[in-house]
């Protein structure tokens, strides 16, 4: 048997005594990045479009938007209301979570008045008539800074009186 | 201040990513290998820098990855015992012309694949190899029987 060149050891460098658990460390990597993957091909980390309504004997709203975004990306918020009966002065109140940390690119239609009640924005849409219905869409980009979870609820009044409320909330990764 | 922690992450990541994919992957560089490489940093460049195109940014993320660098390679130097996670260490393959199929597995190195690359080191049969070791570089060196 050949003497080993120096500095290596029969046991730690031909026998590999003591590293059998180096392939084990290798293999839970290679478990871990495909875990990774798998959860991205599941939309965990954004931003598949996720449609959500509430409805009422006066209006029904529905929300489609991201439940998660990531630094950077671009992506599309539809408010739809359908008016079940006349209402003077819809307005959509819009927690903070909508418009912290995020751009907002366009607004359309824009809103007749932009106001805030307390910390929230207030959006007055105009007019509608029973059986009408409003699409208002927001163009949005994710901060790159910005990390975490947010509360994204919505109340669509009429005037001050609320007709409908639906809690959202959105994740964004770095 | 966050693209410098933006930069630690990606640094750890990408080092334990080169760790997962093994030594040879990184070693034995095909042209489509070097693209892919090329792909990657450029993936890397856009998660640490971001929307970010100022010198600032760019002094810090390259400073943070230098001083991890140099972070490493301190730790490796001083403390022996951190240098088979950091480096990993060599392996012997052929001991005395004989390969040796546990660590040659383990590696994921074939046995064609070791007698070609001890043939650009001129030994035309692995009987004249007494010692082929994987280094921690991803290169196999070769240690010729004497008179070979």
């Amino acid at each position: 048997m050949s003497a080993l060149p120096e500095h290596l050891d029969r046991g730690a460098h031909v026998d590999l005594h003591g590293r059998n658990v180096e392939p084990w460390f290798r293999r839970g990597g290679i478990i871990l990045l495909l875990a990774v993957c798998a959860l991205g091909l599941a939309n965990v980390f954004g931003q598949h479009t996720r449609v959500r309504s509430v409805d009422s004997a006066a209006a029904k709203l529905t929300v489609e938007t991201p439940g998660a975004a990531r630094g950077g990306l671009i992506y599309q918020t539809i408010f739809r209301i359908e008016a079940h009966r006349d209402l003077a002065k819809p307005t959509l109140v819009l927690s903070p979570g909508w418009f912290d940390g995020l751009t907002i690119n366009t607004v359309e239609p824009d809103a007749v008045t932009w106001g805030q009640d307390a910390e929230r924005n207030t959006l007055e849409l105009g007019p509608l008539r029973a059986g009408e219905r409003f699409v208002l869409r927001l163009q949005y980009q994710v901060n790159p800074t910005v990390i975490g979870h947010r509360q994204q609820d919505v109340v669509l009044r009429d005037g001050d009186t609320p007709l409908l409320a639906l809690d959202h909330a959105e994740t964004i990764f770095p | 201040m966050d693209i410098v922690f933006r930069s630690a992450l990606i640094f750890v990541f990408v080092m334990a990513v080169m760790r997962i994919l093994g030594r040879r992957e990184l070693s034995k560089m095909q042209p489509f290998d070097l693209l892919i490489l090329v792909v990657i940093a450029d993936f890397i460049q856009q998660g640490v820098t971001q929307q970010d195109y100022s010198v600032t940014g760019a002094v810090l993320a390259v400073g943070t990855f230098a001083l991890l660098i140099l972070a490493t390679s301190w730790l490796s130097w001083r403390f022996p015992q951190v240098r088979p996670v950091l480096d990993g260490n060599p392996v012997v393959l052929v001991e005395d012309g004989s390969p040796i199929m546990d660590n040659l597995r383990r590696e994921r190195i074939s046995v064609e694949e070791i007698a070609a690359q001890a043939r650009i080191h001129e030994l035309d049969s692995l009987e004249k190899v007494r010692w082929a070791i994987l280094e921690t570089t991803g290169e196999i060196s070769f240690i010729p029987k004497s008179g070979s």
